[in-house]
């Protein structure tokens, strides 16, 4: 029988493991998942990744919003190549995102970074209703809602959640192209990437500010949150600074009350005031406002995190450091947050941290780095 | 000619006084005098009844209670049926009771007319040539009677079987030492006459117990009374189903006892569960308990408990059945090919029939342990003529977590948990009429607390829980006379679910399921025609708080575009009436055609009109050929019509079923049904071809399935019950006229089951169950596109729909049952192991986070399981 992960670990006494039986046995009855293959969890970046791609202003304006993409673990013998286009009507088909036609669709180029704005798209928005009237779209009539309001087609979340765009985009080594890039956008976005590794294709939803008439600002408008530092067990990390850790050992004789507690060190990022911004007031009361929301991920090319993502409510995220690879007795190890604000404002940090085997673990990672804990050996007060 | 022998006359009277109340005649009662010293009328003459000739093929036994009116004369003046056994011993116990003797009943020393009542019992002659061990020890010495003074019994008692406390009838109880010999009667009860003084041995044997002696003493001038208790050859029973021939207009009932249910490994007793081991049913995703009939979704087939339909089968959507087995008599199955009576679903239909009254005047039960719970039952008379059962589970395991896991370790507040009960009430009203009233109820509910909020949930507390419940009752009324039946329906379920998460996504959804149904037959001959009324009304109201939009992106991202708090209401409204005829051409021939027309109306709209035909033709006496084709019609799912979500102009949609089979005996104790049958499905509900087409589903799909079901069965005769099932299936749609046809999501080409349970010595009985089925079609993921606002991944799909198939899937599940036998109950114990060989059957396919790496998901492994029964 192959109990879960956390059954597996627990090394408890005997009712416990009954407990476990139980547990799994409940949970095999009632629910998937009591084996799983044993894949790297999403946070580990051992090939070329896109962790993010930032727009600036996330939205698509009168200005013009610049992209650019945060790759993460690129080859340094490597080129990469970009591509780079933005649709104005993608749907989904048989499960698969697509432009709905080429039309809709404006190629913004194969450099590092790309830009557009709404003055550019107009000529997209001129093809709109030809090609909607082509694939014979036919709004649905009016329909009379519950509580006697008149609800449209345009109640449909996409129309009532405003207008969005979809900036499409891939970023491949050179390699996978056999040495060059091809520079050609249409067949770089073609669906799926030449190769699983090498080459990421995304998209990404920006919503399109337009001017109203009465020169009130668009909700569409808003900023990137800005993601300021991390701290590291409390203490903030500058980003030229390499603490030392300790690899984690897990400790077989932990209690299991305990067993899914915290362990390594605990991450805190810290973002910018302003950063959660108000959407919307409620109108309906005892529910409050509608505010931006802080979704943090976290990456490392070695080490796991106790979770993928944490948010703003309990932004804190526990880190494991492995020991290094290949019997060395350090090694540097890559650390990478993404915040998100959920309406396609985006920002990181990265940062190294050095993992020796002979490092205290008792010690603080920033111990002789920061003034503000106790320096390394010593025992805090 | 023979003789009834159980309606011993001493035994007989003395229950005629007891269940009887003289009454004397309304004339001369005067409320101011003193009440009159009644003494009862005394039996002079005993009549035996004839045991009817008609019936002795049969060997059934009865119990007939009459209403005597003995006059002033002490003769019988009149007798009335009080509770019928048939019309064959009704006439019969009137015929003896007319002859009877009584002295007068007298009010202070005068003789009055009295009313008693009085029951004969039947019981089949039993033929002691046969009787083996007792054969040539001697018959009963009648000179003993005869010395004895009247009535004088030496030696009186009952005989019992050991376990289950049933009398035992026409058992020999034999004295060798005085060569006396009697049998019991129905109610086990024996008596010898004058007997010699001392301790002898007295052996007791029946053709379905052991021979058991017994040393007992008898004594001069006094009556030792004892009961004696036997074992059974066997308490692994196997009897043979009582299942009635197909009713007409039913092109293939499979029905499956309560007792066969309960000994089929891997379905734990279950009796929805079961079903997905009969032909045309595919393998549903381990412990989901789904249907899947013939191709068709497992929402499309209908599950009524005698004609109501079951808003929640399982506990926690699968993981076992809210109604206990023992409730119900059986289940019969109809892959299709049913009768106009049912309609509303395009898939088949599982009917669930509650075990009828029996004649039994014990009380019995039990309580059960298994894996997932503890529960009991109970079945008595309340009265002669009103039966009750009660039942009632309860799971364990959030009482266990709690008493063996530290607090503060499991995320539960609640940990999974579940109850159900039943009550069930039978009241045979008359002769002609009898009524069930059943209260049915259950409650799952599981909250938790979770270390912290999910991302992108703000400051919302940690709780999630959820609940479902239904409590409802069914009423059923039959009543008959001569050349027409009635049947009487009538169900009232309040179901409720709740979800609350983390209090920012909230539903309740309750509703009120109502149904009311009138069946009528009239006449018996080579014509019958039957009709009905079928209505279903289902009020419905949802409140929801939606969770805030995960991406507020543009314009208008903005509370003022909508109320996060949402509350629908709908009723469907679904009358409908049916009419068929069978006509019985010839002694060989039955042909039945019928239309149902169906109303939908509330949140649904349309009305479907159906016709169907079926035909029988029994060249040979165990030789059927039959055909049946027919529409049927189903309603839109609500939330495929509610304002907002759904389209309110949907229609029902449509299937055309025809099959044809045949149905043999190859061998006494084998049955064989095969079949072929084709469906068309039109106006399927399906997604819009584009989503500028409209918000939602159409009716746009056509489909289509063809297969072969074969069924090859062993009652439970003898040592053995068992089956193969065999079906070959294939099932397309075509969403839209304009994309290829594609396989449907439970294709399964090859669904092979075989089940089997042999009965061996010491009680021990061995059941097994092997499947072979091939695997469902899905459609391969060939790369992924990163969703950067999400920081998530899309699969990229093949446009090639349902190309790919998944491993087949075999498993092999083993049952062994154990019978303990005490005196006066019995103990049960069984292991049911799943998955023997712990095959890794994949259920679905697991990716990594990029869709770059995948594996088959398995659910189940091995699984033993434990359960244990006290029964008496």
């Amino acid at each position: 029988m192959v109990f879960p992960r956390s059954c597996a670990q627990r090394r408890g006494t005997w009712p416990l493991a009954g407990a476990c039986l139980a547990l799994c046995l409940l949970a095999s009855a009632a629910l998937p998942g009591c084996s799983s293959p044993n894949y790297d969890p999403p946070t580990l970046v051992k090939t070329m990744r896109v962790l993010a791609v930032k727009a600036e202003p996330p939205y698509i304006g009168l200005g013009p919003s610049t992209f650019s993409a945060f790759v993460v673990n690129q080859p340094a013998d490597d080129t990469l190549c970009y591509a780079w286009a933005v649709c104005l009507f993608a749907w989904e088909n048989n499960g698969n995102y697509e432009c709905l036609d080429p039309k809709l669709q404006l190629d913004l180029g194969n450099g590092e970074t790309a830009s557009t704005s709404l003055p550019a798209l107009l000529g997209l928005l001129e093809n709109l209703q030809p090609v909607l009237a082509e694939k014979g779209f036919n709004p649905p009539t009016n329909v009379e809602g519950p509580d006697g309001a008149t609800d449209s087609a345009t109640d449909a979340p996409e129309a009532s959640e405003g207008l969005s765009v979809k900036l499409l985009f891939q970023v491949s080594e050179a390699r996978i192209w056999g040495g060059s890039c091809p520079n050609d956008t249409t067949t770089m976005l073609a669906k799926p990437c030449p190769t699983a590794d090498g080459c990421l294709m995304g998209h990404k939803a920006l919503g399109v500010a337009v001017p109203s008439e009465d020169g009130t600002p668009s909700k569409a408008v808003h900023s990137n949150p800005t993601l300021l530092q991390v701290a590291l067990n409390g203490v903030p990390w500058p980003a030229d600074t390499t603490p030392t850790l300790a690899p984690y050992v897990a400790d077989p004789n932990a209690p299991i009350e305990t067993a899914n507690d915290l362990k390594g060190v605990e991450l805190q990022p810290l973002w910018a005031p302003g950063s959660r911004e108000l959407i919307a007031k409620s109108v309906d009361p005892g529910v409050p406002d509608r505010t931006e929301r802080l979704i943090f991920s976290f990456f490392s090319n070695a080490g796991t995190f106790d979770f993928r993502r944490t948010g703003d409510a309990v932004p804190e995220n526990g880190y494991q450091a492995k020991r290094p690879a290949d019997g060395a007795a350090t090694g540097l190890v890559k650390l990478w947050i993404v915040v998100r604000d959920g309406r396609g404002g985006v920002d990181w940090l990265a940062r190294t941290l050095n993992v020796d085997v002979n490092a205290n673990p008792t010690d603080h990672p920033l111990c002789g780095a920061d003034p503000s804990v106790p320096k390394c050996g010593e025992v805090s007060p | 000619m023979s003789r009834a022998r159980s309606a011993v006359p001493g035994l007989a009277l003395a229950l005629a006084l007891l269940s009887g109340v003289a009454l004397p005649s309304a004339a001369g009662a005067k409320p101011a005098q003193p009440a009159p010293t009644i003494v009862p009328p005394k039996m002079l003459t005993y009549v035996k009844p004839i045991y009817p000739q008609s019936l002795k093929k049969q060997g059934l036994r009865g119990a007939v209670v009459l209403e005597l009116d003995i006059g002033a004369d002490g003769k019988v003046a009149k007798v009335q049926v009080a509770t019928s056994a048939g019309p064959d011993f009704d006439a019969a116990a009137v015929a003896a009771a007319k002859q009877l003797v009584f002295t007068p009943a007298t009010a202070n020393g005068k003789p009055v007319p009295v009313r008693i009542r009085f029951r004969y019992r039947f019981a089949p002659t039993v033929d002691l040539s046969r009787r083996g061990r007792a054969r040539g020890l001697g018959r009963y010495d009648r000179r003993a009677w005869e010395r004895a003074p009247a009535g004088f019994e030496s030696f009186t008692g009952q005989v019992f079987e050991r376990g289950t406390g049933r009398p035992v009838a026409a058992a020999t109880v034999l004295i060798p030492a005085q060569k006396a010999e009697v049998i019991t009667d129905v109610a086990g009860r024996f008596s010898f006459g004058l007997l010699r003084p001392g301790t002898f041995v007295v052996q007791v044997s029946s053709a379905q117990h052991k021979v058991r002696r017994f040393k007992v003493r008898i004594r001069e001038g006094r009556t030792t009374a004892l009961n004696l208790r036997v074992n059974r050859l066997s308490y692994v029973i196997y009897r043979a189903t009582a299942v009635a021939p197909p009713e007409p207009g039913e092109m293939a009932r499979r029905s499956l006892s309560a007792e066969e249910i309960q000994r089929i490994p891997g379905v734990y007793g279950d009796a929805f569960k079961v079903v997905q081991n009969l032909p045309g049913v595919a393998r549903a995703p381990a412990i989901s308990g789904q249907i899947i009939v013939r191709g068709s979704a497992p929402g499309d087939t209908q599950i009524n408990i005698e004609g109501v339909r079951v808003p929640i089968l399982y506990h926690f959507g699968g993981l076992y059945s809210i109604v206990n087995t023992d409730i119900l008599e059986g289940i019969d199955f109809y892959p299709g090919g049913y009768a106009v009576r049912y309609g509303r679903k395009t898939g088949g239909l599982l009917q669930a029939r509650l075990k009828l009254a029996k004649d039994d005047a014990k009380w019995k039960g039990y309580v059960e342990t298994n894996v997932f719970h503890t529960g009991v039952f109970l079945t008595g008379p309340i009265t002669e003529d009103i039966q009750i059962s009660v039942a009632a589970r309860r799971s364990y395991i959030d009482v266990v977590l709690n008493a063996v896991v530290p607090d503060g370790v499991l995320p539960f507040t609640t940990a999974p948990r579940y109850w159900d009960y039943q009550l069930k009430l039978d009241w045979r009203i008359s002769r002609s009429m009898d009524a069930t009233l059943l209260l049915l109820g259950t409650d799952d509910s599981l909250s938790a607390v979770l270390d912290r909020p999910p991302p992108g949930f703000g400051d919302a507390n940690s709780d999630v829980g959820f609940n479902t419940n239904f409590h409802g009752a069914i009423a059923l009324l039959r009543s008959r006379g001569k050349g027409w039946k009635a049947r009487t329906t009538a169900g009232l379920v309040r179901v409720g679910a709740n979800l609350d998460l983390l209090g920012e996504f909230r539903f309740d959804v309750t509703n009120w399921q109502t149904t009311v149904r009138q069946d009528f037959t009239f006449g018996e001959g080579p014509l019958q025609l039957r009709t009905g009324v079928d209505v279903f009304v289902d009020p419905f109201k949802a409140e929801v708080l939606l969770p805030p939009q995960a991406a507020d992106l543009g314009e208008g991202a903005d509370a003022d575009a909508g109320s996060r708090q949402l509350e629908q209401k709908a009723t469907a409204v679904q009358p409908a009436v049916w009419f068929d005829a069978v006509f019985k051409l010839r002694k060989d021939l039955e042909v039945v055609p019928g239309i149902r027309l169906d109303l939908f109306r509330g949140q649904n709209k349309g009305q479907t009109f159906l016709p169907r035909i079926n035909a029988r033709w029994t060249p040979k006496p165990k030789l059927t050929f039959k055909g049946a084709t027919g529409v049927l019609s189903q309603a839109p799912q609500v939330q495929d019509v509610v304002d907002r979500f759904g389209n309110p102009d949907l229609l029902p949609f449509y299937s055309w079923e025809t099959s044809f089979g045949v149905e043999a005996q190859p061998h006494e104790r084998l049955t064989l049904d095969v079949q072929v049958f084709h469906k068309q499905l039109w106006d399927m509900i399906v997604q819009p071809r584009t989503p500028w087409e409209g918000f939602g589903n159409v009716n746009a799909g056509r489909g289509r399935i063809v297969g072969l079901e074969l069924l090859l069965r062993h009652p439970p005769v003898g040592r053995f019950f068992g089956w193969v099932s065999y079906t070959l299936m294939r099932g397309t749609v075509q969403p839209h006229p304009d994309i290829p046809e594609r396989l449907l999501d439970w294709d399964q080409t090859h669904i092979l089951t075989m089940v089997g349970s042999y009965k061996l010595p010491y009680n021990l009985e061995f059941s097994a169950r092997f499947r072979l089925v091939s695997g469902n079609p899905y459609t391969a993921v060939i790369g992924a596109v990163f969703q950067e606002e999400n920081d998530d991944w899309d699969p990229v799909r093949s446009a090639c729909v349902n190309c790919a198939r998944m491993p087949p899937f075999h498993q092999l599940d083993l049952r062994v049952d154990k019978k303990f036998v005490y005196d006066r109950w019995l103990l049960g114990v069984y292991l049911d192991v799943q998955n023997v060989y712990n095959r890794a059957n994949p259920e679905s396919i697991n990716y990594n986070y990029n869709f770059s790496r995948k594996a088959y998901q398995s659910l189940l492994p091995i699984i033993p399981s434990l359960g244990v029964r006290a029964e008496f």
